[in-house]
């Protein structure tokens, strides 16, 4: 344990040190800059503007310091064996693996608390309030972000940097699809609720049945469902949280990651790394 | 050539750029085949929109909402009603194409709320603008019905809802109905009690005043309490606009069939 949490910290303050002072100005800067032109673009709905920006940025921000951290640095520390010399010290692979993902979700709390204490400083003489949905969709945020740091983790240990950096970005934009998948996929759900064109409902009709069917259900497990901890819209609607959908989201969350993770470790055992 | 010099020449060749750029997009966008609002807005449907949202739908809702107060501001906000010896003038945007532009704002405020059910100030706001003598009354009616459908608790949007179907229907059954429920939600004030206890006592421009007068005291914006000063002055001048119009129009016609 002792070790996990030395690497863990090592790699808490390498993060720390570099990007994220620079992440919360930019942020800061971005949604100052949004507040000013919020009152002129919208009419009486300043203050839901600012929070949909803000929680959306934050979002970005965060995704951008994961592909940077988690899928280049790695993949690039273990492409140039540079990760050697950490493993020269008395640790297992796994202590190494679990105390880089423990480092990263550190920092990702750090950052999502951060930014959400600089939105609320800017909403607060706006008029707006620090709300439950506000604090639910933040933590919302910081599940997503820890998901796919999991699966960066993972793909960094697959493949090269610039492979790494696609296949995050691609479980990402799937990951926030990945409800619609479940939809078409779904026995039970009315696709005409889709509003789908007629060639596309055709194909989805489709994959109801058959091979095409299990090959998309275990490609919608193999993704991470995004919508489960998207409480964004519960935010910008003053909208509460329903307690058994917060604790389900940050269940699955924390079990998708702690899966990827689980992964990453069997494959970074068994790397060769001469 | 010193290095202040290269870096002006620099900046002035990435600023004719930019500003070559400015103006490209200018033209290419008045070239562009849907430079109208309307076909813009049927481009992508909802579903798509949310989708291609990555989890920002509400950012997505903003955006379209944003496009729909933009067009608001160039129409239907600009313009307002004034009666020269007993005809209506209609003042800053034409009033041949107010039909038009109510249905435009009619179009991007569904889809606003069909990417954001929830965004309640959409379907307020959206039929303040869409009541207008000029214009189709069930657009607005429709906009507000939708947004009590989903969001039955909104005791707002059934007071407005309430308004409409009083003054433009002359439905006092349902107003009272809306009333009814409105006045039994959260957050709900005193003036909504008020008007429900007199809703089958008191003359209807009386109503209409006090339901305006309560609408002013909850406006969150500028534009909006400038939007419902204008009713209340039309309400003010006596004369039923939508009566007057509908009596010009009938005239119109009449005098057109006399002609052949």
């Amino acid at each position: 344990m002792k070790v996990i949490s030395a690497i863990a910290t090592h790699s808490f303050r390498e993060i720390l040190g570099t990007r994220i002072l620079y992440s919360i100005i930019a942020y800061a800067a971005l949604v100052m800059l949004f507040a000013i032109l919020a009152s002129q673009w919208t009419i009486g709905e300043e203050v839901r503007f600012i929070t949909d920006m803000g929680l959306g940025a934050m979002l970005f921000l965060g995704l951008v310091l994961v592909i940077t951290r988690g899928a280049v640095t790695l993949s690039r520390e273990i492409e140039k064996k540079t990760v050697l010399v950490m493993l020269a010290r008395p640790i297992h692979r796994w202590q190494f693996v679990v105390g880089n993902f423990l480092g990263m979700g550190l920092v990702l709390l750090l950052l999502v608390f951060s930014l959400l204490l600089v939105l609320v400083l800017i909403l607060l003489p706006m008029g707006g309030a620090v709300s439950w949905p506000l604090l639910g969709a933040a933590w919302g945020v910081f599940l997503e972000l820890l998901m796919i740091s999991a699966v960066a983790l993972l793909a960094s240990n697959l493949s090269s940097p610039v492979l790494a950096t696609l296949i995050t970005l691609l479980v990402f934009l799937a990951g926030h699809m990945a409800s619609n998948l479940h939809v078409w996929i779904s026995q039970a759900g009315d696709l005409k609720d889709l509003h789908l064109p007629e060639s596309m409902l055709q194909v989805a009709q489709a994959y109801q049945s058959g091979p095409a069917h299990w090959f998309l259900q275990a490609a919608y497990y193999l993704l991470p469902n995004m919508a489960h901890v998207n409480f964004k819209m519960n935010a910008a609607d003053a909208i509460s949280i329903p307690g058994a959908r917060l604790v389900a989201g940050t269940v699955y969350a924390f079990v998708y990651s702690i899966i990827a993770t689980w992964i990453s470790i069997a494959i970074f055992g068994r790397r060769d790394m001469r | 050539m010193s290095r202040i010099t290269s870096a002006a020449i620099w900046l002035a060749g990435l600023a004719l750029l930019v500003f070559g750029l400015i103006m490209i997009d200018g033209r290419a966008t008045n070239l562009h085949p849907s430079a109208d609002p309307m076909e813009k807005c049927v481009e992508l449907n909802s579903a798509t929109l949310s989708m291609l949202s990555v989890g920002n739908r509400p950012l997505v809702a903003d955006y379209l909402w944003i496009d729909a107060v933009q067009y608001l501001g160039k129409t239907l906000a600009q313009h307002h009603h004034e009666i020269i010896d007993g005809k209506v003038v209609c003042v800053g945007f034409p009033a041949e194409k107010l039909d038009r532009a109510a249905e435009i704002f009619y179009e991007l405020a569904n889809r606003t709320v069909e990417v954001d059910p929830h965004f309640t100030y959409v379907h307020y706001m959206g039929a303040l603008f869409l009541n207008d003598p000029h214009t189709d009354p069930d657009r607005a009616v429709n906009l507000l019905h939708t947004g009590i459908l989903n969001n039955p608790k909104d005791w707002q949007l059934r007071f407005w809802f309430a308004y409409l179907n009083l003054m433009l229907k002359r439905d006092r059954e349902t107003a009272l109905e809306h009333m009814k429920l409105a006045a039994e939600m959260e957050g709900c004030p005193q003036f909504v009690l008020d008007i429900r206890d007199r809703l089958f006592t008191a003359p209807d421009r009386q109503l209409a005043t006090m339901f305006l007068a309560g609408m002013l005291q909850k406006a969150r914006s500028e534009m909006e309490r400038k939007r419902i000063r204008q009713q209340m002055d039309e309400l003010d001048s006596g004369v039923d606009l939508r009566q007057l119009l509908h009596d010009h129009h009938a005239h119109d016609h009449d005098h057109h069939h006399g002609h052949d």
